[in-house]
């Protein structure tokens, strides 16, 4: 049996997670990345956690080598989606060259029975036609995971401005027409703001989500090879705790709610009139993402000696 | 006097002549195996057959044909976990105990795959020394670990049974104990304990000398063998953990930072166990 | 319930550094004639008191040295002597178990000994055969008796005595001896150097109590494991659990109890007594069971504990678990029984020091103050 080096989570890591998620009563893991399948035991670790009755979850890219890909199919091509599934992020195919077309077309072949589709927006000129087009071809699941690309404070990264979140609602309208004409539905991931909608859009996707609208953000709790835990990817940098700290996922959850009740209870939302807004009392909308008001701190001078530490 | 176990190489004429004794069976060929459970069924009662596999643990090819026979597999290597996932299927319906060596440190972690996926197992001690800091934590996961998972020997064996007032010898996992186990070889000569075996130590020979052994001295002397500790006055003598250690590691060199810190937590945790098993809270009032 | 210390013989087959019985170089054994009369004086005893018993501990010198045979005339002595009382006199063995055999065990079985109480010593040249103390011999022959009576399915404890080379390694030995036998734990005992000691092996209280002191959070820690280990659980019983358990020699109540006979049948207050020969209380040849326990000499250490609250042990908190140690201990320093003994020293520091710190408990065991009324009659 190989081990793994310490750039990539070890076999006996592994393990204490999957025991971390058995004592929490917790019998769903994500595994991401990086490029999770780029790890050498993936196809390992993913059927350890299903002999283990998890239901593992898989956040790929969709490009893996040939090599992978065999072995995959191999060994996970026939599991059905209770015990496995997938989200592929598609890029656009402009921005995508011919070879990662090639191998996120091998990939979906094999695995889009068990694969989501998701779009991460960073630029507001975006498209979402081609995941139209993937979902039929490659019977994907229809629905569409649409994530928002956030700050992560002290990295400079591709993100839409605060001001141009209105911009962005109003782009994504111009495919509800379509989503809800192939029956396909969407979710928005963390961060989303509610009022970068009006009324009258937020009618539209209420029906194109479903009813399952969410403009929550909260602690999603990622684990690094390491055994760091962060509270989400924008916050990776920001209070590491080791997961040998916590006795289960429910501490783990308690600790970071608290940091980020405390983030909203210091710094509100990400615009100004979050303050008073009835709809964030009330619980429907957290204010936006987190990071960005790490980042409006840290670009401030500091007020507590606390609010630097973040 | 519970009966003792014969532990034994798989041979018809010698099992010819073990008529009605309960029998340990060595091999090393898996494809023996439901040859042997024929064979020794009909006049016997099999304890289990002792696959001493020549290959790693994931290249051995499970049959479910095993499904009703004890199994006890010893491999010196774990092998690579992508051979042994059609597998899991068929391992988790046979009666089986794998053991693997302590010699390689990716056995450690085959271990806590295997437990964890609800095959019981264990470690055995090879021939290199011993990795004592892996060994404590495979111990402590085997103890403390608050997940479903399947015994892991010989820590599971040694905090099931351990007593505040008895000394405990795990060597009863390996088949290793004389009080329950004897070992012979083809010529029938019959030694208290593997390494006698090998080491052509034997106490009698011939099937017929098993039923006096028991009386012999050097029985006596061999299962009490924790007075030649004691009286050699050796590092082990004055070892906090020695009631579940039993000297078997004197030849260690650095025994104050390797074995004696592992049996010490180990002893710890065994009482820790007991306690927990013993503790029944304040009674109730009956209703 | 009357304790009997009986040396039928002194002399031993070994030459312990710190016994007191071989420098009395007593080659006696106590003949038949007279170990009949002893019989039939405990089953006078008996006879006339119907609520006692008698615990019978032969002791030496080394018993064994008596021989199987010896045993088993006192067995018949015994059946033949104290027929309706011999079931209220319960014999214990103290022996070194160096040349303890099967048949000298069968007899102790029909005695109804069940336990022998021993004493080993790990460190080498301490407990062991002739002058030069031989102590790989006598720790081989000791195995071989505790092989012998782990067949035998006899328990059996140890004292250890604490010496100045004791001091050096108290873990190392308090292991050792909960290794050796994890069924009866040892009771730690210090050393009596009294008189013309010469090899220098004598400890203070304060040493005794340091020696005490590196074991005893161990043994706290691990309670359950080292379960017996004395004195620790007998304090503890004491302070913790309110459940007074005392030694002969913290008691303050061995004075009309005690008895030792020697291989002449010289009587004495105990086994310690007898081999300092003080407190003699006469011959059994000339006095009955109950004379000798109510010798007069027995109310010097009556008086002992009357004196001892208002002067030596005045406002001593330890008072009620010590009574002033052992009287003979006092008598062997201050040539008077009127004084606490040196040990007391060592108990005291050692609750204050480390019992009381590590367990967090407070011993509260002081002298009951008597009023005295004053009446104004003019």
């Amino acid at each position: 049996m190989e081990d793994s080096d310490s750039d990539f989570l070890s076999w006996d890591n592994l393990i204490y997670i999957a025991d971390f998620h058995e004592i929490s009563n917790e019998r769903h893991i994500a595994l991401l990345g990086g490029e999770p399948t780029l790890h050498p035991n993936f196809v390992e670790f993913v059927s350890y956690l299903i002999a283990r009755n998890f239901h593992v979850h898989v956040f790929t890219s969709g490009i893996l080598t040939d090599e992978k890909l065999k072995e995959a199919c191999k060994f996970l091509s026939e599991m059905s989606i209770e015990k496995l599934s997938f989200t592929c992020n598609l890029n656009h195919p402009d921005i995508s060259t011919t070879t990662e077309l090639d191998k996120i077309d091998k990939f979906l072949n094999t695995f889009g029975h068990l694969t989501t589709p998701g779009i991460n927006l960073f630029a507001l000129d975006f498209d979402i036609s081609y995941i139209l087009k993937a979902i039929n071809i490659y019977n994907l699941k229809p629905h569409i995971r649409v994530g928002l690309a956030h700050p992560i404070p002290g990295e400079a990264n591709s993100t839409i401005s605060i001001e141009d979140l209105p911009r962005l609602a109003k782009q994504f309208l111009s495919f509800a027409r379509d989503l809800s004409r192939l029956k396909i539905t969407f979710g928005f991931d963390c961060g989303m703001p509610l009022c970068i909608f009006s009324d009258e859009q937020l009618g539209v996707l209420y029906k194109s989500s479903n009813g399952k609208l969410s403009f929550k953000c909260g602690p999603a709790i990622d684990i690094g090879p390491d055994m760091m835990l962060w509270s989400c990817f924008p916050l990776s940098n920001f209070h590491k705790k080791s997961i040998f700290d916590f006795n289960s996922l429910q501490e783990v959850k308690s600790f970071y709610d608290e940091i980020h009740t405390k983030i909203r209870s210091e710094s509100g939302g990400i615009f100004e009139n979050c303050n008073d807004c009835i709809h964030r009392d009330a619980g429907l909308c957290k204010g936006g993402c987190i990071a960005h008001l790490i980042n409006n701190v840290n670009n401030e001078v500091p007020t507590t000696p606390k609010e630097v530490n973040l | 006097m519970i009966e003792q176990i014969l532990v034994t190489p798989y041979n018809e004429e010698l099992l010819e002549k073990l008529k009605q004794k309960t029998l340990v069976v060595k091999t090393d060929d898996q494809d023996k195996i439901q040859l042997i459970h024929r064979g020794v069924s009909k006049h016997n009662k099999l304890h289990a057959i002792q696959l001493n596999s020549p290959i790693a643990l994931s290249s051995i090819t499970f049959k479910k044909e095993w499904k009703n026979i004890p199994l006890c597999v010893y491999s010196s290597e774990f092998g690579g976990f992508k051979n042994l996932i059609p597998k899991l299927d068929i391992l988790n319906k046979l009666n089986i105990r794998i053991f693997l060596s302590s010699d390689l440190k990716e056995n450690f972690t085959g271990i806590r795959i295997l437990s964890s996926l609800g095959i019981a197992c264990g470690l055995f001690f090879g021939d290199r020394p011993i990795d004592w800091e892996s060994l404590n934590d495979l111990m402590h996961h085997a103890i403390y670990s608050q997940t479903n998972h399947a015994p892991i020997e010989p820590f599971s064996y040694v905090a099931s049974n351990y007593d505040t007032s008895e000394y405990i010898d795990y060597n009863f996992v390996y088949f290793n104990n004389a009080t329950r186990y004897l070992h012979l070889n083809e010529k029938e000569q019959i030694a208290l304990c593997y390494e006698d075996l090998i080491n052509r130590n034997f106490i009698s020979t011939g099937v017929e000398s098993i039923e006096s052994i028991i009386h012999k001295q050097e029985y006596e002397y061999h299962i009490n063998s924790r007075y030649d500790v004691m009286l050699s006055m050796n590092e082990c003598a004055f070892c906090p953990a020695f009631r579940i250690c039993l000297g078997k590691f004197s030849e260690e060199d650095d025994k104050q930072n390797g074995c004696q810190v592992f049996f010490s937590d180990f002893l710890d945790a065994a009482e820790h166990f007991y306690k927990r098993k013993n503790n029944t809270g304040n009674k109730l009032w009956q209703l | 319930m009357a304790v009997v210390i009986f040396k039928a013989i002194e002399k031993c087959n070994s030459n312990c550094i710190y016994c007191d019985v071989i420098k009395k170089h007593q080659d006696k054994i106590m003949d038949y004639d007279l170990l009949k009369l002893i019989f039939i004086r405990m089953n006078e005893y008996l006879l006339d008191n119907h609520d006692k018993n008698i615990t019978f501990t032969w002791h030496g010198g080394e018993v064994c040295l008596l021989g199987a045979e010896y045993f088993k005339i006192a067995l018949d002595i015994q059946n033949e002597f104290c027929p309706t009382t011999k079931s209220r006199i319960k014999h214990q063995v103290q022996s070194n178990l160096t040349i303890i055999n099967q048949e000298i065990i069968n007899v102790f079985k029909e005695l109804g000994i069940n336990q022998i109480g021993t004493s080993f010593e790990p460190i080498p040249k301490i407990r062991g055969f002739g002058i030069k103390r031989d102590s790989k011999a006598y720790n081989h022959k000791f195995m071989e008796g505790i092989r012998l009576l782990a067949k035998n399915e006899i328990r059996w404890g140890v004292i250890y005595v604490v010496h100045k080379k004791s001091l050096e390694i108290p873990l190392e030995i308090f292991y050792y001896l909960t290794n050796l036998n994890i069924n009866s734990s040892p009771n730690f005992n210090q050393i009596k150097t009294f008189g013309d000691y010469k090899h220098n092996l004598g400890i203070t209280g304060e040493e005794f109590a340091d020696f005490l002191g590196v074991i005893f959070p161990v043994w706290f820690k691990n309670i359950d494991r080292y379960p017996n280990i004395q004195p620790f659980a007998r304090l503890m019983r004491n302070v913790r659990d309110k459940e007074m358990s005392l030694l002969c020699e913290t008691s303050g109540e061995c004075n009309y109890e005690w008895l030792y006979i020697g291989p002449e049948g010289q009587t004495s207050q105990c086994g310690r007594s007898g081999d300092y020969n003080v407190l003699s209380y006469g011959n059994l040849n000339d006095y009955t069971f109950e004379q000798i326990l109510n010798n007069n000499n027995r109310d010097l250490l009556t008086d002992r504990q009357s004196v001892l609250p208002k002067t030596d042990c005045i406002d001593c908190r330890f008072w009620g678990i010590c009574h002033g140690g052992c009287p003979l201990d006092a008598y062997m320093v201050n040539h008077d029984f009127k004084h606490k003994s040196p040990s007391c020293d060592a108990l005291k520091i050692f609750m204050e020091k480390y019992f009381e710190p590590v367990t967090g408990l407070y011993a509260d065991f002081m002298p009951v103050k008597q009023t005295i009324s004053k009446i104004n009659i003019q």
